[in-house]
């Protein structure tokens, strides 16, 4: 069996040169690491397979670091969500928003019941709409920014339609899964614990963002310390670290990944909140997050993916099924809510289409339900990735295609 | 006319020389012998002075002038509320002008200011001055050219300063944010820069301050403030009443003052009404002022929603007072948002009418270059001393710490700008000790 630093190894090397190797091309980092690791865990299969010799083992330690990664994870999509744009775009732009997440829920629930039902699988569908129904907002900020569009105002939509579905399927994901947590439980006080919980993470977000308001006022002396770049204590780190840790205690209670994944995401947002375009202590963050426990989760996950469990014919079904959904479920309400522009919609539903972090967390949160057996967790990585190689780059074509910068009225 | 001096020194010893129907009240007994013996006893009077000197129906004129301010402006002010009609103080210290101003009384004089202006004057026919004239981009001179403007005998257009490089004057055609290099003899240069300069209508950042008076304190705090700010920039001025009782003393401060103002009374100036006092059909607010008084606190006036809607009804921008006239020291932040320039050119405009000095924060990744050169561009343009540093860390804890420094008289702020949150918005406004200035949308830009 491989000694645990070996493994750690495996995992540095891949994360090394993995976005050397996809600078050339349009797909996310993510995706590379995730398929990188992958490639590792297929070849130990087909070893396992050729010599029946396994050579991978329990790793706790490199577990519980792609834990950390996956809260960092989490902690840094929520430290993305970009505020001043949601306030900026007024209530009918956020209201678009919410009505277009309803309509894709919608849309995909009896779409993902009937797919389910001709396959005979075992989905939860309730739960996988809700996974579908997430949109990958990295992904969106990135090819953003790329193509110069967040000053436009589609630019700007994109995003706060991005960030309104993330935000919702973050709390649809959690309630679901404290009421899967509350049903499957015979303590009679567990409902009262998750809901005190549940509320107690909503509360401690007020509260940060009250006290860091007040702190900001009178204390902006040393405050000051956390954003500057030559502070040898690296307050602004720990002081993040301080608030991400003790929303993830509050969560961790109840023992429930999803709340974990909420209190991250909420400790994220109030950060966000409360320093705008704190880019400085961002880079610093997404150093220790993007640079080292991210990476870990993402290749441990390929490396743990189960293949035995995937490739099979009703698994490699799914998928195709599954992808035509998430495209129609988000494609149709941009179309149906029409701005005047069909080419645009159709562009902006390509780009809305999968939801890589939050697909994967969603994934996570099932297996970790019990909701979702291997081969559906599997076929969610799956369809994560498959997603996020082929929206951007689809996105990118419409859009010249398109000729969608020299259409007046539809930028 | 009968003229009482109060106070027998130089300058009343010659005013009564000069005047024979003028009489003097002295206190000093050595003094009181010599005024005696120049003017005789008839026209001397034991002082001090009491205020039943003023009782003699007769006087028409008093000039006090004893070397005591303070005596002074007291025996002004009880001269005032005799109803004397004349009064002329002299005071040592000219700071102290503008308060006897605010009291009625128009005619107050510091002798050694009188010296200077006639020291200067005399030296002015030997002064040659070399002055930079800046072209604003509404300027009615761009596309003139430079022989145009006539500048006579004394006064000659040397050179034009175009993109950071010195230009032959002769046959140029003027251009927008051009600096014309002027050198003029027999100081002219002051006269000179007025008259290229005043034309600029568009320089005002308003042209009226609509100011909501609701109870007495607003009177010393919203209604001083807009006065002073309006009298420099030649706005006018809209008060608007929630008190009829509180108009003759409005009136008073506003004819004082020398501001062209209306006067509206709407009875209950309910909070929520504010927007719509603020508003006559078909006529623009301008800006709207109002005071940070601790009753808005209670009913929650600085809420982002109370203020957003006002911003969005009254498409203008809002002035909240905290009685930090004159403005000396004005702040800015200038960020990515596209109306965060045109917000900074309002606070350079106003740092240019107001003599203030400016003290501006860039915050920006997507060009802070550009935004560097745009700021210098600015300073060049308007000419106004300005302070500017790139944020390296957190904008608004930047922000933040320059307004709690208590060194500022005003901050300019655009509403929609991403740096500055609106909740700290609110703080500024109601703990902050700066008066604030929220601009939104604005409009009328004049980018160089």
């Amino acid at each position: 069996m491989i000694n645990e630093y070996f493994i750690l190894l495996i995992i540095v090397i891949l994360a090394f040169f993995m976005p050397l190797l996809l600078q050339r091309t349009n797909i996310p980092a993510v995706v590379g690491e995730i398929v990188a690791g992958m490639m590792v865990g297929f070849i130990f299969f087909i070893i396992y397979q050729l010599t029946g010799e396994t050579f991978l083992g329990e790793y706790p330690s490199v577990d519980f670091l792609a834990h950390i990664g996956f809260i960092f994870l989490m902690f840094l999509s929520g430290l993305e969500l970009d505020f001043v744009r949601i306030e900026s775009q007024g209530r009918k732009k956020q209201l678009r928003g919410v009505i277009v997440f309803v309509m894709t829920l919608l849309i995909a629930f009896p779409l993902v019941t009937l797919l389910n039902n001709l396959t005979g699988g075992g989905m939860e569908t309730l739960f996988v709409t809700i996974v579908l129904a997430t949109t990958a907002l990295a992904v969106v900020l990135t090819v953003v920014r790329e193509m110069a569009l967040n000053r436009s105002p589609w630019g700007q939509e994109l995003i706060v339609n991005a960030v309104i579905a993330d935000v919702a399927a973050m709390i649809l994901l959690t309630i679901y899964a404290i009421g899967v947590d509350v049903t499957g439980s015979d303590d009679i006080l567990f409902p009262l614990l998750a809901v005190s919980m549940f509320i107690a993470i909503l509360v401690f977000f007020i509260v940060i963002y009250r006290l860091g308001n007040w702190a900001m006022w009178y204390f902006p002396g040393t405050l000051r310390r956390f954003f500057r770049s030559d502070d040898p204590h690296e307050l602004g780190v720990r002081a993040s670290l301080m608030i991400i840790f003790t929303f993830v205690a509050i969560s961790s209670v109840i023992d429930s990944k999803a709340l974990t994944v909420l209190g991250a995401f909420l400790a994220g947002a109030a950060i966000s909140m409360l320093f705008r375009d704190s880019l400085l202590l961002g880079q610093k963050l997404n150093g220790i997050g993007y640079g080292f426990l991210i990476p870990v989760f993402f290749i441990t996950i390929g490396i743990n993916f189960q293949f035995a469990d995937v490739l099979n014919m009703a698994t490699l079904i799914l998928l195709p099924g599954l992808v035509i959904i998430t495209a129609v479920a988000k494609i149709v309400p941009f179309l149906l809510l029409s701005s005047g522009c069909a080419r645009r919609d159709l562009t902006q539903g390509v780009l809305m289409t999968g939801g890589l972090t939050l697909m994967i967390a969603g994934a996570e949160i099932g297996k970790d339900l019990g909701v979702l057996d291997a081969s559906s967790y599997g076929l969610l990585i799956l369809l994560a990735v498959v997603l996020a190689v082929i929206t951007p780059t689809l996105f990118r074509y419409l859009f010249t295609r398109f000729r969608l910068a020299e259409q007046e009225g539809c930028l | 006319m009968r003229m009482l001096i109060v106070g027998g020194g130089r300058l009343g010893q010659e005013l009564m020389k000069s005047n024979p129907r003028s009489v003097v009240i002295e206190a000093k007994p050595r003094r009181l012998e010599i005024l005696r013996e120049m003017f005789g006893d008839d026209r001397v009077i034991e002082g001090p002075w009491e205020e039943a000197h003023f009782d003699d129906g007769r006087i028409e004129t008093v000039v006090i002038a004893t070397h005591d301010d303070d005596r002074n402006i007291e025996i002004a002010v009880a001269a005032k509320e005799r109803g004397i009609p004349g009064i002329v103080v002299k005071v040592k210290d000219p700071a102290r002008i503008p308060e006897i101003k605010e009291l009625g009384i128009e005619d107050a004089i510091c002798p050694h200011q009188f010296a200077a202006k006639a020291i200067r004057a005399s030296l002015v026919p030997r002064s040659k001055d070399l002055i930079e004239i800046p072209i604003f981009p509404d300027s009615p001179h761009i596309g003139k050219s430079i022989e145009e403007l006539g500048f006579g005998l004394d006064a000659i257009i040397v050179g034009v300063v175009r993109n950071g490089s010195i230009l032959r004057a002769e046959g140029l055609v003027i251009e927008k944010a051009d600096h014309l290099l002027v050198v003029s003899i027999g100081g002219r240069s002051k006269e000179l820069q007025k008259t290229v300069v005043r034309k600029e209508s568009r320089l005002k950042p308003f042209e009226r301050i609509t100011t909501l008076i609701i109870e007495e304190n607003d009177l010393n705090v919203t209604l001083s403030e807009s006065l002073y700010l309006a009298r420099i920039i030649g706005a006018e001025v809209d008060m608007v009443f929630a008190d009829p009782s509180l108009v003759p003393r409005a009136e008073d401060m506003a004819t004082i003052s020398g501001v062209t103002y209306a006067v509206r009374v709407v009875g209950s100036l309910d909070i929520d009404e504010l927007p719509a006092a603020a508003i006559v059909e078909g006529r623009d607010p301008g800006c709207i002022a109002l005071s940070a008084s601790p009753r808005y606190r209670e009913r929650r006036v600085f809420r982002r929603w109370r203020l957003y809607r006002m911003l969005k009804e009254i498409q203008g921008p809002i002035l909240i007072c905290k009685r930090r006239h004159p403005y000396y020291n004005i702040l800015n932040i200038i960020d990515d948002h596209p109306d965060s320039p045109p917000v900074t050119e309002l606070a350079f405009k106003l740092g240019f009418q107001l003599r203030s000095k400016l003290r501006v924060l860039r915050y920006c990744y997507l060009d802070p270059r550009g935004q560097e050169r745009l700021v210098d561009n600015l300073v060049r343009l308007y000419g106004v001393s300005c302070r500017t540093d790139a944020v390296e860390g957190n904008p608004t804890i930047e922000f933040i710490s320059e307004i709690t420094s208590g060194d500022l008289d005003l901050t300019v702020v655009n509403w929609e700008s991403p740096s500055i949150t609106h909740d700290i918005l609110g703080r500024t406004i109601m703990e902050g000790p700066s008066s604030v200035l929220i601009m939104r949308s604005p409009r009328n830009v004049l980018m160089p």
